[in-house]
């Protein structure tokens, strides 16, 4: 039996599926899930009460701040608490790749994310494409962002403190690109305005949209993924 | 009372060192400076661009209702944070046993701060306030907020069994605003169904003027205090 195990196929992604489906059943577990669904009740009441030709810039700030960032909101949460529960010494020494720990955490708060995104924008009627699209790729992006903080924070307070810079620099900018009056195609090098510019009409910007965003996550991957590395191998305070 | 003291001087040490407290104590006030400068700045755009004679300036004491609730929660938040963590790790337990005791333990990592968010709050207000919301306004409406945020403490500690759930508590507890908005936007008799929100009764205090509408929006928190304490009490001081 042990040699029939121990010579069976290995099935790419398998490993990486698993741990996306623990990562969803902790969400639904931990109260994540129910509350996206009381908060995309409430803010599509916040959109009915908005003006008709106001949806469409107001579920954009919704989208983009909420649903797209929740990873940076809960990924600190998530890392300590498996931290304080010594899951990850068990993961150190597993199989699990650190690549493949970031991407399965990235993987279901994406799921959600866009579980939350697609009816406020159905109901805002903005183009369902583009907000899929800056949905998976925006929260992919602030997922490697909470887990790059949370792996360099020691308690829930400073995860809380170090995070607040990043919501700067990310909001801010493309809160001046969405309600400013430039429509500069510079502003696209920054991953939220490129975020935005996806969930416009506007088509012709789709393609440096979507390019500048997955050129963002393709840089901050490999920085995540060695940020996890590092951390697995001084859990514990010593070097494994 | 000694024992509470050298506890809180203990959080204290621990939350500036996270810099969490320098947070808690600056972000109101950079909130406050916002809404002072960039409020009435915005007004000026936005009335310029929908050729509106007054888009914000109506709900200026909105804003300001918005900056009282968010200085208790910023420091609530601060304490409940330290709290999560003690529970998850299993410090609390050891320092529940310690003299300080349970009510102490609570005491010392949110009730002081909360009892201390209550004139941070009105000084704040005093100095920045939008709509020139009067004194007695906002000393009703801190001593309220002050109860939501010891509510809201409640809330998360009692039904969050780890971090996560707390943060995602943390997040529920944005509908304590929802109140105010109700109180500006739905109609009456209706909105009274906003009325189960603290917020919602503080709303009519800033709309009406009337000190009356104080009373429901204290009965109410309190009422929230009472709903939640059997809870809270079966986590922590059981």
């Amino acid at each position: 039996m042990k040699n029939a195990q121990a010579t069976a196929p290995r099935v790419p992604g398998r490993r990486l599926w698993r741990l996306a489906l623990g990562e969803l059943g902790f969400a639904a577990r931990y109260g994540i899930i129910p509350l996206y669904g009381l908060l995309t009740v409430v803010y599509l009441l916040m959109l009915s009460v908005t003006p008709p030709q106001s949806r469409g810039t107001a579920g954009g700030v919704i989208i983009l701040t909420d649903p797209a960032a929740m990873g940076l909101f809960f990924m600190g949460a998530m890392v300590l608490l498996e931290k304080s529960q010594q899951v990850h010494c068990a993961l150190a020494a597993s199989p699990v790749r650190p690549w493949e720990y970031a991407v399965g955490k990235a993987v279901p708060l994406t799921a959600v994310g866009l579980c939350v995104a697609l009816p406020l924008a159905a109901f805002a009627q903005m183009p369902l494409w583009g907000v899929a699209l800056a949905t998976v790729l925006g929260s992919f992006l602030f997922s490697m962002l909470g887990i790059l903080v949370a792996t360099n924070s020691d308690s829930l307070n400073r995860f809380l403190i170090y995070s607040i810079p990043v919501e700067i620099v990310a909001f801010v900018p493309a809160m001046f690109y969405w309600f400013g009056s430039s429509r500069s195609p510079l502003w696209l090098l920054h991953p939220c305005a490129a975020a935005l510019a996806l969930m416009t009409r506007d088509t012709g910007l789709w393609l440096w949209a979507t390019l500048s965003l997955l050129v963002w996550n393709i840089a901050v991957f490999p920085l995540c993924r060695r940020a996890v590395e590092r951390y697995f191998i001084r859990l514990g305070g010593v070097r494994l | 009372m000694k024992t509470v003291l050298v506890a809180f001087r203990q959080f204290l040490r621990a939350i500036w060192g996270d810099a969490m407290l320098a947070a808690c104590l600056v972000a109101p006030i950079l909130m406050a400076v916002l809404f002072r400068w960039g409020v009435p700045r915005l007004e000026i755009w936005l009335t310029g661009l929908l050729g509106a004679q007054r888009v914000l300036s109506p709900y200026y004491a909105l804003f300001d209702l918005f900056l009282s609730l968010m200085t208790p929660l910023m420091l609530c938040f601060a304490g409940v944070m330290v709290v999560l963590e003690e529970l998850d790790d299993g410090t609390a337990k050891y320092l529940m046993v310690t003299p300080l005791g349970k009510k102490g333990y609570l005491f010392s990592r949110v009730g002081v701060l909360t009892v201390a968010s209550i004139v941070y709050e009105m000084v704040l207000m005093a100095l920045f306030t939008l709509s020139g919301m009067p004194l007695w306004q906002n000393a009703l409406a801190a001593l309220a907020n002050a109860l939501v945020s010891v509510s809201v403490a409640m809330m998360v500690v009692g039904f969050a069994k780890n971090k996560v759930e707390g943060m995602a508590l943390v997040k529920l507890s944005g509908f304590f605003f929802l109140g105010y908005v109700a109180a500006y936007f739905i109609a009456r008799p209706m909105g009274y169904l906003a009325g189960v929100l603290p917020g919602y009764w503080l709303g009519l205090m800033a709309l009406d003027g009337s000190p009356w509408w104080a009373a429901p929006a204290l009965a109410v928190a309190g009422a929230w205090i009472a709903l939640l304490y059997r809870r809270f009490a079966a986590r922590v001081l059981r």
